[in-house]
């Protein structure tokens, strides 16, 4: 079969019915009105105006229809009000619930920012028959396979830097490929890949992500992998937590973020950093990688091994971090910017690097500071951990 | 009132420069008991003392009624706006960056009693120190930034998340009250925006009487704008001793009894910060909790069927703790476990989450704050409760004071009206099983019932306010509406509409 594969055959086995759990923790043990969610929320703090509790009291008095539609968008899903609820009402789930049931009556689509780019690619990745080639960013000197034990998930790196230039992101997937090269992992980077549907899936499309989740589960299953690594935290969401639900389960495919496959590595002794990389640094946990996987933990150790690093937390770390104040592409507005001025101050205030674990964290960051931070700023630099990390091979 | 057009009050506002919001504003429409209710047509967002100001001069000026709110958190119903009022959202007070954005991280101002600025990280244990902060902060916030020093808000009431200004409008009791009192007893210092006849005023207010007498004032006042509360080491934890006691018995009554009993030999041997109860049953956590799989802890929440089981916790300092142990013996049936710090925090959250609301269910309060003076009439009163109570959803929970046992029961309701007087009159029934001499019960009011605070509090309590109000906001722009003679008209269980 050709990686053009026709979206038209039946793919994956029947799909899991999908009796979301989070609606049904939500009625059943959800919001008490107290309020915390709103003095959590870091868009709360920018725009008085918007509050998680109004939006769950106006539902429930109103109905789902009385739900504002500026309210609805608002929302960067970070889930910050989750954590800091005392009965753990899943308010992102509950966002993401009535964005899909209100898409329909919608009077415009989902607001994707930088010109709907990111919409564009995700739902030009449905088309059946698509020929891609996501291996021109690789370069020379480093090596990927068609098969193999071990796939490398790209997720939209190959095209992410047609718009943000000044990212250069595909550096980040370089870096992955040099450390699993050193470690003797020569990774499946294949061009039968598709966008994983974070943003779709997040913004209400559910018809889209299914799609595409189907879609790539069918190809690699048809690799025979064992191990599914990407370097992308909300790829990392999807495909470890979300695609199960549509495809099923992954039948012994271990799905792991690059920190977690690098922190794997070095305590192996498979990987070893022999050059020191002299930067102070701090780290910025995003959302789908922390809060919503849970995985804190690995970027750091991954941190504390490589040599003449300076590790230094922030104020509000874990649980508790602060979104880079984009969610799904969907919100990038004023709020926006002064929630992002709020966190790199505090950045900048422990290192001269933020180093984060999410291409798309870097990218928003990276926007801001590019354009015209609302005060002046210390000398940042946004890094990622892959290339913080690749940096120390000798 | 004499009215004001809309749009006439709306280019008052934004020549003001305060942040408001117009409409009909749903989100606002109750505070955390729903019994009263009241959907605003405008919300003004100060942000500063200057700008509680201006809004009290408008107030006066065109005899607008102003309607403060915190968090709106609590269940008395004074933070609910009636039609025609402004809705004043205090949470940006004194909580705000220079962009006027509300900021969480902050450093907070330590003063001593006198008011001088202090260095936390020189105080020593025994001094008496206060953090001066804006009526919009939150203990929780204020406690995440002290945590640093290892000092924390003296009293923090179960919902952190209510605001200061809250607080002492509330006169709130909670974590530390065993220890340092009401709310109200631990400020020092209240500035309050009042009202004259000419216009706002700023009252500077260091008489700890004076605040005393005006705590519990349920914003009918003016407007706190910044307080002096109390602050109090976080002891180390080989100081500290925190031990969960737990019964289990098909008996309510001798259950209570015991407890009860248990209950008075530690008030009158032990000093402590946090005395605290709950019933535990099957399904008070969800079955994915991980307190489930808690080695200390995870073994209560598994309660044999036919079984009330209910648990208690203290912490206190270890040295004035010294008697629980003993106390603890003398009592088989009871079962005695030191835990940590963190094991506390985590019973806290169990009884915080188990008392609230589902989404489609709201807690109808009316039987909150009941004093069981006696606590050997304990059992008796659970055992009224409970038979009144049956299969009603909702659970009991309460503290131990040292002058007595506070117990609290809010039924569950959804929200349409028949539900809500089924909740309500389920009330009645209970304070008729138990709000009796012979079981030395007393309702303590502090919690308000909506607007029947007001309605039933005793007279010499109604005509307290009444001075206040006369003295502090002779122009009555404040909450005008809550000491009228037809604030039963407003309150659920008369009229409840939405």
């Amino acid at each position: 079969m050709t990686d053009a594969v026709s979206l038209q055959v039946a793919l994956g086995p029947a799909p899991v019915a999908r009796v979301d759990p989070a609606l049904q923790v939500l009625t059943a043990e959800g919001c008490i009105q107290c309020n915390k969610c709103t003095f959590s929320c870091p868009v709360h703090r920018v725009n008085v105006l918007f509050s998680p509790r109004k939006v769950i009291l106006q539902a429930y008095l109103g109905g789902a229809d009385d739900v504002d539609e500026s309210d609805l968008w608002a929302c960067l899903t970070c889930g910050e009000c989750q954590v800091a609820c005392p009965t753990e009402v899943p308010y992102p789930a509950f966002i993401r619930a009535q964005r899909e049931k209100l898409r329909p009556v919608m009077e415009r689509m989902a607001p994707c920012k930088h010109g709907g780019f990111k919409e564009i690619v995700s739902k030009i990745m449905t088309r059946p028959n698509l020929n891609q080639d996501r291996r021109a960013w690789i370069g020379d000197g480093l090596k990927v396979a068609d098969r193999g034990d071990v796939i490398y998930f790209t997720g939209c790196l190959p095209y992410l830097d047609g718009i943000f230039s000044y990212c250069d992101s595909a550096r980040i997937g370089r870096a992955a490929i040099k450390l699993m090269n050193t470690a003797g992992i020569v990774p499946v980077v294949a061009n039968s890949e598709r966008c994983c549907g974070h943003d779709a899936l997040w913004n209400g499309d559910s018809a889209t992500f299914e799609t595409l989740a189907r879609a790539n589960a069918k190809w690699i299953k048809e690799t025979g992998a064992k191990r599914l690594v990407t370097t992308c935290a909300e790829c990392y969401s999807m495909l470890r937590y979300e695609y199960p639900q549509v495809v099923g389960d992954w039948n012994g495919l271990e799905v792991l973020h690059m920190s977690e496959l690098i922190e794997e590595l070095v305590k192996a002794g498979t990987l070893k950093f022999t050059k020191p990389v002299e930067v102070k640094v701090t780290y910025q946990d995003p959302c789908r990688l922390g809060r919503q996987s849970k995985e804190y933990d690995a970027p750091r150790e991954v941190l504390r091994a490589i040599p003449g690093v300076q590790f230094v937390e922030m104020d509000r770390v874990r649980e508790n971090a602060m979104c880079c104040g984009v969610g799904a592409y969907s919100n990038c507005d004023a709020a926006t910017k002064f929630m992002q001025q709020d966190r790199l101050e505090e950045a900048a205030s422990k290192a001269d690097h933020m180093v984060t674990a999410c291409p798309h964290c870097r990218i928003h960051f990276s926007c801001y500071l590019d354009g015209k931070p609302i005060d002046p700023l210390p000398d940042l630099k946004i890094v990622d951990l892959t290339e913080l990390a690749a940096q120390a091979l000798g | 009132m004499e009215t004001i057009e809309a749009r006439d009050l709306e280019a008052l506002l934004q020549e003001s420069g305060i942040l408001y919001d117009m409409g009909e504003l749903r989100g606002y429409a109750t505070d955390a008991s729903f019994l009263t209710l009241g959907v605003p047509s405008l919300i003004a967002f100060p942000a500063n003392e200057g700008e509680c100001v201006k809004l009290v001069d408008l107030a006066v000026k065109h005899r607008l009624a102003l309607v403060p709110r915190g968090t709106g958190s609590g269940t008395a119903g004074a933070a609910v706006a009636p039609s025609g009022a402004i809705l004043v959202d205090m949470e940006r007070v004194g909580a705000c960056d220079r962009r006027g954005h509300r900021r969480s991280l902050f450093v907070p101002l330590v003063v001593n009693a006198k008011g001088e600025p202090m260095d936390l990280a020189k105080a020593r244990p025994d001094d008496e120190l206060y953090v001066r902060v804006g009526a919009g902060r939150t203990s929780d916030e204020t406690n995440r930034m002290l945590s640093k020093s290892r000092w924390t808000v003296a009293v923090t009431p179960s919902s952190g998340y209510s605001t200061f200004g809250g607080n002492y409008a509330t006169n709130a009791r909670g974590s530390g009250t065993p220890a340092f009192g009401p709310f109200g007893d631990t400020v020092n210092r209240v500035r309050l925006v009042a009202s004259s006849s000419d216009g706002a005023r700023v009252l500077e207010i260091t008489d700890r009487e004076e605040i005393r007498r005006l705590a519990g004032h349920h914003g009918l006042v003016g407007l706190v704008t910044e307080l002096d509360v109390r602050i109090a080491p976080v002891r180390k934890g080989d100081e500290m001793l925190c031990a969960i006691l737990s019964i289990d018995s098909a008996d309510v009554r001798s259950l209570g009894a015991t407890m009860g009993n248990l209950m008075k030999r530690v008030a009158a041997s032990c000093r402590y910060y946090a005395g605290e109860f709950l019933f535990i049953d099957a399904g008070i956590v969800r079955p994915d909790d991980p307190i489930r799989k808690d080695p200390t802890l995870g073994g209560y929440f598994a309660v044999p069927p036919g079984v009330r089981r209910m648990a208690l916790v203290y912490r206190g300092m270890r040295e004035a703790m010294v008697e629980l142990p003993k106390i603890a013996a003398e009592f088989p049936e009871v079962l005695y476990r030191e835990i940590t710090h963190s094991q506390f925090q985590s019973m806290m959250a169990v009884r915080k989450a188990a008392t609230g609301k589902s989404l489609h269910r709201i807690n109808v309060p009316g039987c909150e704050d009941f004093i069981v003076q006696d606590p050997a009439r304990f059992g008796d009163v659970l055992a009224r409760m409970f038979e009144a109570v049956g299969t009603a959803d909702g659970r009991l929970h309460g503290h131990h004071y040292p002058d007595g046992i506070e117990v609290h029961y809010r039924p569950q309701a959804r929200i349409a009206k028949a539900d809500v007087e089924e909740a309500w009159n389920l009330n009645l029934r209970l304070r008729e099983a138990v709000l009796r001499p012979e079981l030395t019960v007393e309702d303590r009011r502090e919690h308000g019932l909506g607007l029947a605070l007001f309605r039933d509090s005793p007279r010499s309590r109604r005509d307290e306010l009444r001075t206040l109000k006369a003295e502090y906001d002779p122009a009555n722009v404040f909450c005008p509406h809550m000491l009228e003679a037809s604030v039963e008209a407003r309150f659920v269980g008369t009229d409840f509409t939405i």
